[in-house]
């Protein structure tokens, strides 16, 4: 649902909808385009690029953000790391579970390599996964690779290299005949002929589609081929650096565990394919992203750090319109057909600013343009955006137009009760790809001996500009090529003694140029507010040459008592619930890692931490919140607040599903009501480590 | 040391695509726990992508492979309804099978791609895409704007 005040801008956009309906806006001409684009696209912004200070790609221009993390400094200090200690001895290693990580990791495998991948998040989530899009090939009678070839230059204003756009042109039929072996539902007719697209830049229907959901379905299907063939997967666990011999040969990774945020494995490999993925979620000057999650550059810092050479950084591109409202969706691309369908844009006064189907990169100027001279319209958490009129589509082509053609979308917004074929959709450009970063050869090595890389983190292919339905198409050719080039390699391979020579080059390097006070990279984790006010994510600062030692430390902080004495009298002199006084704590800075006695004097439990989530989940609350204080006083746990208020409580249990502190098991157990098989494990637990609560948690649960 | 086993594993069979047949008989094989199916209806309601689990399952249950790909396609694999499903079913890999099954051996493969391919392979665009290569920005700026393009 909309607030009130898009509301009314709303009701204003529809009175001048007809007008905009029969108007024919002019196109711009050849200056006002140059001219637009030089005052208004964000690649031309002053501040938003700059010159890298050091490392082989030295004086080149770069995003500022992205500049500053490339001369960051290394998580790990050489010296502390025991680099005898080898977790995982393999041929290939591939770091990334995308799409691109897949497909090296089977084709590596299918090489005859022994194969590790490991990946930031879950072994899925990826830019793959949400790619509404489609894959280029030219597979019908009346297309040619050499078409696909010169629409894919033309796209890439001639600054492709042109040896990998002819492997990619080259392997795209072959790579489609992959997909269909491995059962990927591409569109069809009944006879087996593929269902092709015209697609952005493209001079024949070449785009294979699977309904809109080609990105996912094409995901799944690797995901399972790479459990089938038994091709080990390290999930939440990026890699830190990357770890070379002595010959200067890259030779395995140093990965640290993400749920844990502490343990360090080392992993031995002959050689590594890199397919990290992109930087959308640095947020280049703020701008929203359309990538996923785990896009924060950390292939393209960690193979900087080894010298490999960089190239075209300062080709950031821009989807015009993401969406800016809802806040849930921020950044997500409507798709391009819209325009195509006739939706045409309108700024605050509903009046048109520019032609509606002019290129990407014009329509991001004119739209930021328009904003920044107060036509674009505020949302009501103050960012701006300009209005996209899908209605328009449906008085043009009939109603049903749009369900037919955008189901996605339509089923996407409207979960947020945002009916997009009565209302418009408020847009504002957003981070879309990065056409920069590792330079490769047509095989997918890299400058740097036994490191291949593949797909987003990579460099060239696009040129300045990405034509859409390249992008999946990029990934899968250079992640099978470099898999198969990297298996080879493998096999000629003798590593020596492993070592981290050019970490200690490299930060020998920042104190020349005197950078030493740059951040810790790779980032691994974006910050949460997208003007990195709210949580700026730098648990890992904490870690920096501390990676073999930590383990000897205590996992609780120790805190001195007579520092924190005055707030902890207060708070312990407070009359409030222990839920409050908890949160009182944590206010004054006091955290989960200071727990020891703290935690016994002030809420009364060893195990409460306070966090409330109890309380926020229950119904009975929920019903009535005059009982919330009732309840807060009592409830130090989740187990408590339904043993002590028998009367009250609906016996749901959402507050044993929400508290973090549950064990795990008796959360399955509360899910799946399976008495009798957990009965005897919990018993003999509860004889063993004396857990009262337990105890009594499971008579309660039986009693009923 | 990490944790090696990614939670998919948990509740999937490892099977080989290529010496499958698809039948409903080989889904009940690889995954039998699908006869034990209450009908409770907690996938369903679990659904993120909004799906109707229970129909596909039930669709899988009779082997009716095409309708379990065609039903389940929108399926994010985020694993609600095996977390919740008290008869210990994972709907979502048993989708994933079947979708597979259809698109690997259920709808015909398109032969126009084998001789694509086959033409690559030969080398039937290698002088093209060569002349394409080693020619001057300009020419390939011309013919850029002069390429016909397909209505």
């Amino acid at each position: 649902m909309y607030p009130p005040e898009l509301k009314e801008s709303i009701a204003r956009i529809e009175i001048t909808r007809e007008k905009r309906l029969k108007e024919d806006y002019p196109r711009l001409t050849e200056e006002d385009k140059s001219a637009l684009i030089r005052q208004d696209h964000p690649n031309f912004v002053d501040g938003g690029m700059r010159e890298i200070l050091v490392g082989p790609n030295k004086g080149d221009h770069a995003p500022v953000e992205l500049a500053e993390l490339l001369e960051g400094n290394s998580p790990v200090d050489p010296d502390a790391v025991d680099l005898e200690a080898v977790d995982y001895n393999v041929d290939v290693l591939v770091l990334g579970g995308g799409g691109d990580g897949a497909a090296a990791a089977l084709s590596a495998q299918e090489n005859g390599a022994k194969v590790l991948l490991a990946t930031k998040l879950r072994f899925i989530d990826s830019d793959t996964m949400e790619f509404q899009g489609g894959i280029q090939a030219a597979d019908k009678p009346n297309d040619s690779p050499a078409i696909h070839y010169l629409d894919t230059m033309g796209g890439g204003g001639f600054a492709n290299i042109p040896d990998l756009v002819e492997g990619m042109v080259r392997d795209a039929p072959s790579i489609i005949q992959w997909l269909e072996s491995l059962g990927c539902m591409f569109d069809k007719e009944p006879d087996g002929t593929m269902c092709t697209e015209v697609g952005e830049g493209t001079s024949r229907k070449r785009v294979h589609t699977a309904r809109d959901r080609l990105g996912s379905e094409i995901m799944r299907n690797l995901c399972d081929e790479v459990h089938n063939r038994g091709i080990t997967v390290l999930e939440h666990s990026p890699a830190l650096e990357l770890i070379v011999d002595d010959k200067g040969q890259v030779a395995g990774a140093i990965l640290i565990n993400l749920e844990t945020k502490k343990e360090v494995s080392l992993v031995r490999a002959k050689t590594v394919v890199l397919a990290t993925g992109g930087d959308g979620q640095l947020h280049y000057q703020g701008f929203p992203s359309t990538d996923h999650y785990g896009a924060t550059a950390d292939g393209l810092v960690m193979a900087y750090r080894v010298g490999a050479d960089l190239l075209l950084l300062d080709a950031v591109q821009y989807h015009p319109h993401g969406v800016i409202y809802p806040e849930q969706m921020i950044g997500q691309p409507i798709d391009e057909k819209v325009r195509r369908l006739g939706a045409k844009f309108a700024n605050i006064k509903g009046e048109q600013f520019i032609y509606h189907l002019e290129t990407h990169d014009l329509v991001t100027s004119a739209i930021i343009r328009e904003c920044k001279n107060g036509y674009g319209m505020k949302t009501p958490k103050g960012l701006q955006g300009i209005w996209l009129d899908t209605p328009m589509i449906e008085l043009l082509r009939g109603p049903g137009t749009i369900q037919r053609e955008l189901p996605a979308m339509y089923m996407e917004l409207s979960t947020f009760g945002i009916d997009i074929t009565k209302e418009p959709i408020l847009v504002y450009p957003s981070l879309y790809y990065c056409n920069g970063g590792i330079k490769i050869d047509a095989q997918g090595a890299t400058s740097i001996p036994n490191l291949f890389a593949a797909g987003k983190v990579c460099g060239g292919v696009h040129g300045r500009h990405t034509l859409r339905d390249n992008i999946l198409l990029d990934a899968l050719v250079y992640g099978r090529r470099a898999g198969k080039a990297a298996a080879h390699r493998a096999e000629k391979t003798k590593l020596s003694e492993l070592t981290l020579e050019h970490v200690r080059k490299w930060q020998d390097e920042l104190k020349k140029a005197g950078l030493e006070k740059r951040p810790i990279t790779p980032k691994l984790v974006p910050d949460y507010a997208r003007h990195g006010k709210l949580m700026r994510a730098d648990w890992h600062r904490r870690y920096r040459f501390e990676l073999r030692k930590e383990e000897k430390q205590p996992r609780v902080q120790p805190v001195d008592i007579k520092e924190i004495e005055p707030i902890l009298n207060k708070i312990l002199d407070a009359k409030a619930p222990p839920v409050a006084r908890a949160r009182m704590l944590s206010g004054r800075g006091l955290s989960v890692d200071h727990k020891l006695d703290v935690m016994e004097n002030v809420i009364g439990t060893k195990t409460c931490l306070g966090c409330g989530n109890c309380n926020d989940v229950c119904p009975v609350i929920g019903r009535e919140p005059g009982r919330r204080q009732r309840t807060e006083e009592r409830s130090s746990m989740a187990l408590e607040t339904i043993l002590v208020g028998p009367e009250e409580c609906d016996r749901c249990y959402s507050c044993v599903l929400a508290c973090p502190q549950v064990d795990i098991t008796i959360k399955q157990y509360v899910v799946n009501c399976r008495v009798v098989e957990v009965m005897s494990w919990l018993d003999s637990r509860i004889s063993e480590a004396k857990e009262p609560d337990l105890y009594l948690f499971v008579e309660e649960a039986l009693s009923q | 040391m990490v944790v090696e086993r990614a939670k998919i594993l948990e509740k999937k069979t490892i099977y080989n695509l290529e010496e499958l047949t698809p039948s409903g008989e080989q889904v009940r094989n690889l995954y039998p726990d699908l006869v034990k199916c209450q009908g409770c209806n907690t996938c369903t309601m679990s659904c993120s992508q909004d799906l109707n689990v229970i129909e596909y399952i039930s669709y899988a249950l009779y082997g009716k492979i095409a309708e379990v790909a065609d039903k389940s396609f929108d399926c994010a694999m985020c694993s609600h309804c095996a977390d919740r499903c008290p008869a210990g079913l994972a709907p979502y890999n048993i989708a994933l099978l079947c979708r597979r099954l259809y698109g690997r051996y259920l709808v015909p493969r398109f032969q126009h791609l084998v001789s694509r391919v086959a033409e690559i392979k030969e080398g039937k665009f290698d002088t093209k895409l060569l002349e394409l290569k080693k020619m001057e920005e300009s020419e390939l700026r011309r013919r850029y704007s002069e390429r016909d393009i397909e209505p």
